[in-house]
């Protein structure tokens, strides 16, 4: 199943590419809609328990995939990176590594309580749509405003400019 | 059962980051790139659950900011290969040497 999965998208994106559909088309079709497909035959009993988070984190999957394969060609000729930029990154990762773990090491992390932590996705629901004391709905509305606001800001950068006549 | 310290939890997070560092330092491929910045998004997240579960269990504020997080990142990646493929369209090439210039 998944090989037939996996043609048909690359059909979709040698699609894509041939007829210049501007990728918005993808990130409309995204949203976790293939992902959905591709869980639902492998395992259509635990669907219902995703949430629509967890269907973002797939949509970056499938959005990921879909730009590789769009431009897959650029992929092969891609020359190696200077051997100095190699070892002076690989310097640098290596020493902020050490200083940032001996730092967590010294440092006495000590818990405030001894429960245990106790999540259930109908305790976030609550606190996610609470509007007095802790609640979170003014991040959400404001996250749904961002995501609006990408989605809006896709459309625009993806558009293909019709030439002036 | 034996718990995990919250040190080694925080060993993994720290390893993440650094290696999303390097590759966002020694790739060329924007979509690697990308990729990479997604890695240490993630290792922020693993740091904010670890926190909330060891040492603030009665609340959840760690959980939510993962979550917010995730969508953030999601709308930052979607703005980001929309532009990339739009480079790609413009230079036939995703390799961020190529892209000297920012106005067409």
């Amino acid at each position: 199943v998944p090989t037939v999965i996996l043609r048909r998208r690359l059909a979709g994106a040698a699609h894509l590419q041939r007829h210049q559909v501007p990728l918005v088309v993808g990130v409309a079709r995204i949203d976790g809609r293939p992902l959905a497909h591709v869980i639902r035959r492998e395992d259509a009993r635990h669907v219902g328990h995703r949430s629509p988070h967890q269907s973002l984190v797939g949509g970056i999957v499938v959005l990921i995939i879909f730009s590789i394969f769009l431009t897959q060609k650029a992929g092969e000729e891609m020359a190696q990176p200077l051997r100095s930029r190699t070892i002076f990154s690989i310097l640098s990762v290596l020493l902020g590594f050490a200083l940032a773990y001996s730092l967590i090491y010294q440092y006495d992390f000590k818990s405030r309580s001894t429960n245990e932590l106790q999540v259930n996705v109908a305790d976030i629901g609550h606190q996610m749509l609470t509007t007095t004391g802790n609640g979170y709905v003014l991040p959400f509305e404001v996250v749904s405003m961002l995501l609006l606001a990408a989605m809006i800001g896709c459309i625009v950068i993806a558009m293909k400019a019709k030439p002036k006549e | 059962m034996n718990e995990i310290p919250l040190t080694q939890i925080l060993f993994v997070s720290t390893a993440l980051f650094f290696i999303g560092m390097y590759g966002f330092f020694t790739r060329r491929n924007m979509i690697t790139m990308l990729m990479a910045i997604e890695l240490i998004l993630n290792s922020v997240n693993i740091n904010f659950i670890a926190f909330n579960k060891y040492l603030y269990p009665d609340k959840l504020d760690g959980i939510f900011f993962t979550i917010f997080i995730i969508t953030i990142a999601a709308a930052e990646a979607a703005v980001a290969i929309a532009i990339i493929i739009n480079l790609y369209r413009s230079h036939k090439s995703i390799d961020v040497e190529d892209a000297g210039e920012m106005k067409y």
